[in-house]
């Protein structure tokens, strides 16, 4: 557990001394901001062709308005950013031959793997919080639904879990950073597209269920305000499948 | 301290050490010794639990490689052949990071630290990042790495590969310093070092124990002979017996395998011939080549460095048999 914390702190340290995780941060951002921009001022659109056409259009309601579109656009963007944040982790150490020295340590592979993971959860975490200022900014300016807010922050950080655990897997199995992103992303398109079949598809049980393990509709529920023990639980025993697959990797790497 | 039995690891179909058995004991430096390919990086990756064996067993300071995995690995000091480096880090940055997975905290880690640094001579170099420094300065650092923890065991993969004679001098100089206060294995494949710097030397050949010797026996066996290079263009079929005929002559080894210089043309081989220490037979082999017209092209002495060619060329029963 002390050699996982001694492996997470160097990890945050790696990306705080290196460009990636800037460059990667404000390219996400910036697009996070500029998107956010859009959906606000269509949201202000609306509420004024509301109050012209008062009761004859549909409520004026701020989460379907304002945070559906922006955080399905934000985990959309993610897609793309977190392989990016996650692609050094285990490649680099195969790359620099580094993986000796982890192993010839008295550690164990579940703290080599749990201590990248915390640390890229940690850099994310930030990430998410440095996003915060833009609510913050529009509560100044209207009646705010906070707690919605949060269980929409929840679903996003959630979401993100699951997103490292497929970013570290793909850094596992190779030693091109490069190509571990693009694995990674390929990855979590892939499990993204699949909530959109399940979306899509007429009822047929096929649909059922991959509604139900649709990454996307999981998240939709957390965007909307709604916390169930089902997401939850589907999130983090993903995340940890993921987590596994890349520990059995790790230790695969051992015998070659 | 380390115990090597019957350790055999296959790569699907290829056998990279066969059973090979061999013993270091306490205080010991011994020098794993062979080709490249011979099988001693995977011998020492084993040792130091960073791959398991296909069969075998490994005991390493009292506790067994693949049930005390954690307890044996804290017994040892490992550098790689390509020493592992995070490019991005300072010298301290580095230590400090290794010597924290070791389980060192705190004054005791700022203490090791600073230990290794002096004593691998590296405080100048405090403020550098690891990859701007030259290869001897990070062979250096890698061995700096190995010993944070004060371990009682070292395993040291090449660790004069690659570095340039001043250098090479340094590194030697420090093992040595290190006798006496660990247990050393060190792999090469140049012999005069293993000589230099092992009291007793393992011989791997081709994944297997070739020979296990004390220094001073082995040296005797080296040196009790000289050797000749001879090139023939047209040897007759009992070449070797003819060579043996030469007095002093204890022994002619084909080398076919040994392709220096121009290939070779049709009929053409190799031979080397080992002689009597302290007699110079080249003339009388001249002579005879000549007289026979075997086509002499080539009649060198094999120098030191050539030794490890020869220790390629015989195999393990003849080398038995030069003893």
């Amino acid at each position: 557990m002390r050699t996982l914390w001694v492996i997470a702190r160097r990890e945050v340290w790696s990306y705080l001394t290196s460009p990636v995780a800037y460059v990667v941060s404000a390219i996400f951002l910036s697009i996070v901001g500029f998107l956010f921009y859009g959906v606000a001022k269509l949201a202000s659109e609306r509420s004024m062709q509301w109050l012209q056409f008062q009761g004859s259009l549909p409520a004026f309601n701020v989460i379907q308005l304002v945070f559906r579109p922006v955080f399905q656009d934000m985990a959309l963007v993610l897609v793309f950013v977190v392989p990016l944040l996650t692609m050094r982790l285990f490649a680099e150490e195969r790359r620099q031959r580094t993986y000796d020295l982890l192993f010839s340590a008295p550690i164990s592979i579940v703290a080599i793997v749990g201590g990248k993971f915390v640390a890229a959860v940690l850099i994310y975490t930030v990430l998410l919080m440095l996003t915060l200022i833009l609510p913050l900014i529009l509560g100044q300016f209207a009646v705010f639904p906070w707690t919605a807010l949060a269980s929409a922050y929840l679903g996003l950080w959630l979401l993100g879990l699951v997103f490292i655990g497929v970013g570290l897997f793909a850094s596992t199995l190779t030693e091109y950073q490069i190509v571990a992103a693009f694995t990674g992303v390929g990855i979590l398109l892939v499990l993204w597209v699949i909530g959109l079949i399940g979306q899509d598809a007429e009822i047929t049980v096929l649909a059922a269920v991959l509604k139900k393990l649709s990454v996307s509709i999981h998240f939709d529920g957390f965007v909307q305000g709604l916390i169930s023990t089902s997401s939850l639980l589907f999130f983090l025993s993903l995340s940890f499948l993921w987590l596994t697959m890349a520990y059995r990797v790790v230790e695969a790497n051992r015998w070659k | 301290m380390i115990e090597v039995r019957d350790l055999t690891k296959r790569y699907g179909h290829v056998t990279a050490i066969d059973a090979i058995s061999f013993a270091v004991r306490p205080g010991e430096i011994v020098g794993l010794l062979g080709p490249n390919g011979a099988g001693k990086t995977t011998t020492m990756r084993i040792l130091t639990g960073c791959m398991p064996a296909t069969s075998g067993s490994a005991v390493v300071g009292g506790y067994d490689m693949v049930s005390q995995a954690t307890e044996a690995k804290r017994q040892i000091g490992y550098l790689p052949e390509f020493v592992p480096l995070y490019p991005d880090m300072t010298v301290p940055e580095y230590l400090g990071y290794l010597g924290a997975l070791r389980g060192l905290r705190g004054n005791a880690l700022t203490a090791a630290r600073e230990q290794v640094i002096e004593r691998c001579g590296l405080g100048e170099m405090r403020r550098r990042l690891v990859k701007n420094l030259s290869k001897g300065y990070q062979q250096r650092l890698g061995l700096a790495q190995s010993l944070i923890h004060s371990p009682s065991i070292l395993i040291l993969d090449e660790p004069t590969g690659g570095l340039d004679p001043r250098q090479t001098a340094e590194m030697r100089r420090l093992i040595t310093q290190l006798a006496g206060r660990h247990t050393i294995l060190l792999s090469t494949h140049i012999l005069p070092e293993a000589t230099a710097l092992c009291q007793r030397v393992v011989i791997l050949h081709r994944g297997r124990v070739a020979a296990v010797d004390e220094q001073e026996k082995l040296a005797a066996r080296l040196r009790r002979s000289e050797k000749l290079a001879v090139r023939l263009r047209h040897p007759p079929a009992d070449v070797a017996g003819l060579f043996k005929t030469i007095p002093g002559v204890i022994g002619v080894y084909s080398a076919a395998g040994w392709g220096q210089g121009k290939a070779g043309a049709a009929g053409e081989s190799r031979w080397i011939i080992e002689c009597e220490l302290g007699k110079d037979l080249t003339e009388e082999i001249a002579r005879l080549a000549v007289q026979r017209a075997w086509g002499l092209a080539e009649l060198a002495p094999l120098s030191m460095s050539l030794e490890e060619v020869f220790l390629n060329l015989t195999n393990p029963q003849e080398s038995e048999a030069t003893r």
